[in-house]
């Protein structure tokens, strides 16, 4: 809302002088022009002080049970513990904190997502949806994310970080809009990638990972995959890669279902190694969905690592298993600091196909030297 | 010389209207019920401060003074007007500044 006040001073003669002036009242954010960060995401969204939340200590088992006792919401809460929905009707957090607990053994935690919601007996417009609230690990591990599962529903203007995995969707439909994704955990211990032939046991990190969607959006997001340096193993991975670049922004993978109709728009996009990774050959039978796609408007503020001295992939994907090129589309770099001063603000260039154009052949690499 | 090379220039008897030469919120947002701050800058060309000394002095030639001053052509008023409604109360006033605070709606 804008306040526009208007100031008349009328001096002794009786004659008048004034002017106008106007703030904002409340919220200024515009989804996909306004770039998220810490201070107007999560409680900075409506300016809320944590004292100011009331403290629910311990896991929160939002079940149908508890929902008829309580509703179907929850604002201004602090969650020191892990939260896990089942319930059979949507509900939403807001305004609050999950920071889950800590635990006596690393690589064992609780639970395996601070806000976990996989659960396909619940019909599918049962979700939660988290919005405007904080989210991190209090005790970061190897196998913490920060969203897991099939009943996630919109997920908007939240402050991320200190996870794994930052989101991951199990087959719903991800609405992930004005998001401050950052400081993701990197570890070299990571079980589920022990047999890797470059890097065993090195986390495989995204900001968001979908294995099948039907209509996911992600838009207005800041997305930083740059790994935090206060926890995991991250002098293990700046050695190699400098301040942690690592991972993927958006990693779509049709492993266990179709992805049909994504769009990645408008997005801010740091760091990483392949910042948007979308279907290819080798990540599930799934990802031919024959769908509909918009990827565009999104800025590389920050390089990704490059794959060889100087290839940088912004964005790539299998020949004829994501979208068409021609939907890949007006995705710029940054203006800032961060990128080489003759790309700021430049178009990327049309992805090239590399390899050959079959349907177990080659790749669309969106990609510069630099 | 004729006497009209040596006339002094006459003021007008036409007083120049007050400039508001800035409105200035204390920060750019606000939030709702959030206290608010507006510092209003305000000029007049005709505005001055005039000191005054009275000087009396008795059949001995002892002197007693006051000094004292008049603000000519101040401001009569400042007045903001808000859209949404705000109730602005005047906080501090000097000659050239007047700040208000209200409550954001």
């Amino acid at each position: 809302m804008i306040l526009s006040t208007t100031v008349t001073v009328t001096d002794t003669t009786g004659a008048t002088g004034s002017r106008t002036a106007t703030c904002t009242i409340g919220d200024s954010f515009v989804r996909g022009e306004t770039e998220p960060t810490a201070a107007n995401s999560g409680l900075g969204v409506n300016g809320i002080a944590p004292t100011a939340l009331t403290v629910i200590n311990g896991d929160l088992n939002i079940t149908p049970a508890y929902m008829a006792s309580n509703g179907n919401t929850l604002d201004r809460v602090w969650v020191k513990g892990f939260v896990t929905y089942t319930g059979t009707a949507p509900f939403t957090i807001s305004n609050s904190i999950v920071s889950c607990r800590s635990f006596s053994t690393p690589g064992s935690p609780p639970r395996t997502a601070a806000i976990y919601a996989r659960s396909t007996s619940t019909p599918a417009s049962a979700v939660i949806n988290v919005i405007n609230s904080q989210i991190y690990a209090f005790q970061p591990d190897v196998n913490i994310v920060g969203f897991s599962g099939e009943r996630i529903g919109v997920v908007e203007r939240n402050d991320i970080s200190y996870f794994s995995d930052l989101i991951n969707h199990w087959g719903s439909r991800p609405q992930v809009y004005g998001n401050y994704l950052h400081d993701f955990t990197f570890w070299d211990n990571d079980d589920k990638h022990a047999t890797d032939g470059s890097h065993p046991g090195w986390s495989h990190n995204d900001g968001d990972q979908t294995n099948g969607c039907i209509d996911g959006e992600w838009i207005g997001n800041a997305v930083h995959m740059l790994a935090a340096t206060g926890a995991g193993a991250y002098s293990v991975l700046a050695a190699s890669f400098p301040e942690g670049r690592w991972g993927s922004a958006f990693m779509l993978t049709g492993s266990t279902g179709y992805i049909v109709n994504a769009k990645i728009q408008k997005n801010w996009i740091y760091g990483g190694q392949a910042p948007i990774c979308m279907p290819y050959q080798s990540s599930g039978a799934f990802e031919d969905g024959g769908c509909s796609w918009d990827v565009s408007g999104n800025r590389f503020c920050s390089l990704p690592d490059p794959y060889s001295t100087s290839q940088r992939q912004l964005i790539r994907w299998g020949w004829g298993k994501g979208p068409a090129p021609a939907s890949v589309h007006d995705n710029v770099f940054g203006n800032g600091s961060e990128i080489p001063s003759a790309l700021r603000g430049q178009p990327l260039p049309a992805a090239v196909l590399v390899g050959p154009a079959t349907a177990t052949g080659g790749q669309y690499i969106v990609k510069i030297n630099a | 010389m004729g006497p009209s090379e040596h006339r002094f220039q006459v003021k007008e008897n036409e007083m120049s209207a007050p400039v508001v030469t800035s409105v200035l919120y204390g920060k750019s947002n606000y939030q709702p019920g959030e206290l608010m701050t507006l510092t209003v800058n305000h000029t007049d060309v005709d505005r001055k401060v005039l000191p005054t000394v009275v000087t009396v002095t008795d059949t001995t030639g002892a002197t007693g003074s006051l000094s004292g001053s008049v603000i000519i052509d101040g401001a009569a008023s400042v007045v903001p007007v808000s859209t949404p409604a705000v109730a602005w109360t005047l906080v501090a006033a000097t000659l050239n500044q007047s700040v208000f605070t209200g409550t954001a709606p």
